[in-house]
């Protein structure tokens, strides 16, 4: 349990572009999944550059002295390289001291929680700041069922000391189960794959988020209505209603699945801010819960202390939200360098 | 201090040369040039300083030995300069104090450029080495990029309108369908000059000189004995040349190339010339907006009135002060390290009477030669004598 | 080929990045980069290196057509379609070049209208991305 480390201050990126799913049922017939638009990355961006507009705005929007930071945590399924460090570009960016731990979480779409579960543990024992972030753009084939979803973001918070912050992080689990993976990216290549082997994927997805939540509640002696806003990371806003048969469906948060789309490793830090931005208020209890194939599942507590004070320049996420230019399919599939084998 | 003159001038057709290398161009300009004196033999000239930015880099090293062997005067003292665009009108400033100074009597000045040869993709590597690379540059800024910098904030701060820079281009056509030598010798109208796809906004292809091969060669002597070789030589007496930051943004203004100023003020002052005393002019209109901002820099205009001193035809044939008679840079073409001794070449037949486009009784002429962006200049000052 | 190095595009990293600037502490002015003589007194070793805040104006642009680009840009514009570079009149007071990006070149993009910096993927070269700062319309 850390009841020592809570939330300072929360940024988000979200990028510009925006993509209907009209536009894939224009090309394709169809659309795969439950939602209106997504996310686009522009050809310019990738999860680095996300990640660092997402940190420069947390850490500003905690009001922290960079150099404060103890360590970096960055979740993410599509970094550029596989051998070169995304903190390690990120701290160069940002300027922040070169010798913190700089920590790469790569390991499926729960990698966010990852690496905000792990922040918390190392900075409730070596104190100071950590800057956690959760940026992704995944990818697949065009045509593919899980790729109509993808979209792109960046979510990061700053955690520390629960005497400054405007959230107190009040237990946290995790459950992984056997299984083998339907869902992967083979190194070396771009792009995601699913077999679809729906029944099985979701037997994976609903018993490893209801262990962890299971567990979570235990721990905390409280229920799961007693929640007052709920994120359950989904692959689009149908997914996350269908686990929890008691849980009131309007406390489960799906507006930015339902308007950015499925941002992988970013999702459930996305969805934290969101509620923290949107919904909390003081006193608030959050629950968020986030879910990679592998299986495994992080669960999130989360009490509210007060709102974030917003600073003039830096964007808030409704800011992001409501930036936005339309195009067409020809132009995605341009941006996302789809349309040529070069 | 001697006093310099220049008794023969030559230059290559300007063009798409196929098949000519570096040495056949020097050699049709020197041919020229020596076809017009009398009593001279090769062996009299006595040092080469020759202009090229080496554009593509087959010969970046020693081309100077290339280009001197080519017209048989290996052995002489010879060089390559280089001020990118400005290169041979540099090399003209050595070629001058060289004799000025009593060093020696009979040399040559001229440059050469091959740029047609080279792929696209390779092009382009090189229209980026001669400016800021760091910031402009890699922000994928391009040559008419920059100058297209200039030509909005001279829009803004002036006024000056996209048919100031266009009539510029129609001018410089003009002239050059009289022109043997040029590039292009078709005109063109005012409606397709600002029609034309963009190139960097607000420059678009008919705002932007060439790519060209071709050469150029100025014979020069000591005054004293020029009468020996011919009976029109022409004084050079005036000449200056400045430098500036090579990007754009350092410089302390964008609507006026610090390096021409000075270069100018310093070749006025030696020649105890005013810019009203100039009457035919080679400038320096690698792009449209830089012959407005010549006029201005130069001095034959306030500043802020180029655009509306070409709108007025003030540098067409009747007016004030022609400009770029030969067809300029725009429709003569630009072979980069050439060009500087190509300008000499026009002002030179102006002021001998030989001109296709004559200016009536010309006797003074100002050459005005750009390196890059406007990090290099020289002006020139010649008059009959 | 004359392209720009790793290591060249390494040492410029802080002002690539963090716009990092020379401040001297002997006549005040801002050098960018920080260089060893100050370019208005001519001391050496007086600057302090801070990092500018990466606010400004447009002071001029221009918008890249087809087929002008460098090489290094080709493909983004070959994708993409025309892009914007400016000169951007800092807060501090400098002016620096950069690309504009996240706006419409033709629509958006006028003399005096307010930028910030972000981070952006520049170019590739010999398969390494090129990070850097561009500048884009600020978010209201």
């Amino acid at each position: 349990m850390s009841n020592n480390v809570g939330i300072i201050g929360y940024g988000t990126y979200i990028p510009r572009y925006r993509i209907k799913k009209e536009e894939y049922i224009k090309t394709w017939g169809h659309f795969s999944g439950k939602i209106e638009e997504k996310s686009v990355i522009g050809y310019d961006e990738d999860v680095i550059t996300m990640a660092v507009e997402a940190g420069y705005n947390a850490i500003h929007n905690s009001r922290i002295n960079k150099n404060d930071l103890k360590l970096i945590a960055i979740g993410s399924v599509s970094s550029p390289y596989n051998v070169k460090s995304m903190a390690s570009e990120v701290a160069m960016a940002l300027g922040l001291p070169m010798d913190i731990l700089l920590l790469d979480f790569t390991e499926s779409e729960k990698a966010g929680t990852t690496a905000l579960s792990t922040g918390i543990d190392i900075i409730e024992n070596k104190g100071g700041y950590g800057l956690i972030i959760g940026s992704d753009a995944p990818l697949a084939t065009p045509g593919d069922s899980l790729e109509h979803v993808q979209a792109a973001a960046a979510a990061a918070i700053v955690i520390g000391n629960n005497n400054k912050s405007i959230a107190e992080i009040v237990g946290k689990k995790t459950a992984n189960i056997e299984y083998i993976s339907d869902r992967f990216k083979r190194n070396g290549t771009k792009m995601m794959k699913d077999l679809e082997i729906a029944p099985y994927s979701n037997y994976a997805y609903n018993n490893t988020i209801k262990k962890t939540v299971n567990d979570l509640t235990d721990e905390l002696k409280i229920k799961l209505n007693e929640f007052d806003h709920v994120y359950i990371q989904g692959h689009d806003s149908r997914q996350p209603t269908r686990i929890f048969k008691q849980l009131n469906k309007n406390k489960i948060y799906l507006d930015t699945l339902r308007i950015i789309g499925d941002t992988g490793a970013a999702s459930a830090l996305l969805g934290l801010n969101a509620i923290l931005y949107y919904k909390a208020k003081e006193n608030d209890r959050i629950l968020i819960v986030s879910y990679g194939s592998g299986a495994g599942s992080d669960a999130l507590g989360i009490k509210v202390n007060r709102k974030q004070d917003k600073i003039n320049e830096i964007p808030t996420i409704d800011q992001y939200i409501n930036r936005k230019e339309y195009i067409n399919y020809e132009k995605y599939l341009k941006f996302k360098e789809l349309i040529d084998l070069d | 201090m001697r006093r310099v003159g220049i008794i023969a001038a030559g230059e290559s057709k300007f063009g798409a040369r196929v098949g000519m290398e570096y040495e056949e161009l020097f050699v049709e300009a020197f041919l020229e040039a020596m076809g017009q004196v009398d009593n001279l033999e090769s062996k009299d000239i006595q040092e080469a300083f020759v202009g090229s930015l080496a554009f593509g880099g087959s010969q970046l090293g020693n081309m100077s030995a290339l280009v001197v062997d080519s017209v048989n005067l290996i052995g002489i003292p010879a060089s390559r300069v280089e001020n990118a665009c400005g290169s041979s009108g540099y090399a003209l400033r050595y070629a001058i104090m060289s004799i000025a100074s009593g060093i020696n009597d009979i040399v040559i000045a001229g440059g050469v450029e091959k740029m047609q040869d080279i792929s696209k993709a390779t092009r382009l590597y090189w229209f980026g080495v001669a400016g800021d690379i760091k910031w402009e540059r890699l922000s994928g800024m391009t040559f008419p990029g920059n100058y297209a910098l200039m030509a909005t904030r001279h829009m803004k701060e002036f006024g000056t309108k996209k048919e100031a820079l266009s009539s510029v281009a129609v001018k410089n056509h003009d002239f050059a369908s009289r022109n043997p030598k040029a590039q292009f010798q078709r005109k063109i109208t005012l409606e397709q000059a600002m029609n034309a796809p963009i190139v960097a906004y607000p420059l678009n292809i008919y705002d932007c000189c060439p790519i060209t091969d071709g050469a150029s060669c100025v014979i020069l002597c000591d005054l004293e004995i020029a009468k020996k070789y011919t009976d029109t030589p022409i004084e050079i007496v005036g000449f200056g040349a400045g430098t500036d930051h090579l990007a754009l943004y350092q410089r302390e203004s964008i609507t006026r190339i610090d390096a021409a100023v000075k270069a100018s003020k310093m070749a006025f002052k030696m020649a105890n010339l005013q810019p009203k005393d100039i009457e035919v002019a080679e400038v320096h209109d690698c792009f449209t907006i830089a012959e407005i901002l010549a006029y201005e820099d130069i001095g034959f205009c306030k500043k802020g009135d180029g655009g509306k001193m070409i709108l007025d035809g003030e540098t067409t044939i009747h007016g004030r002060i022609p400009v770029n008679t030969g067809g300029g840079l725009k429709a003569k073409g630009h072979p980069i390290g050439a060009t500087g001794t190509a300008q000499i070449y026009e002002i030179f037949k102006q002021l001998r009477g030989e001109h296709e486009n004559q200016v009536h009784d010309a006797t003074i002429g100002l050459t005005h030669n750009v390196g890059g962006t406007g990090s290099a200049c020289t002006v020139t000052i010649l008059r009959r004598v | 080929m004359a392209h720009v190095s790793i290591p060249k595009y390494w040492k410029a990293l802080p002002q690539k990045y963090r716009l990092v600037a020379g401040k001297c502490s002997n006549c005040g002015e801002l050098n960018f980069p920080p260089t060893t003589l100050c370019k208005k007194c001519g001391q050496e070793n007086t600057q302090k290196h801070i990092e500018l805040k990466g606010k400004g104006t447009v002071y001029t642009y221009t918008i890249i057509g087809r087929g002008g680009a460098p090489p290094e840009f080709a493909k983004m514009q070959k994708k993409c379609g025309p892009y914007a570079i400016a000169i951007v009149e800092l807060e501090e007071g400098l002016k620096i070049n950069v690309q504009l990006t996240d706006c419409d070149p033709f629509k958006d993009v006028n003399i005096g209208m307010k930028v910030s910096a972000v981070f952006r993927r520049i170019y590739e070269q010999e398969n390494v991305i090129r990070y850097g700062l561009k500048f884009r319309p600020i978010i209201e």
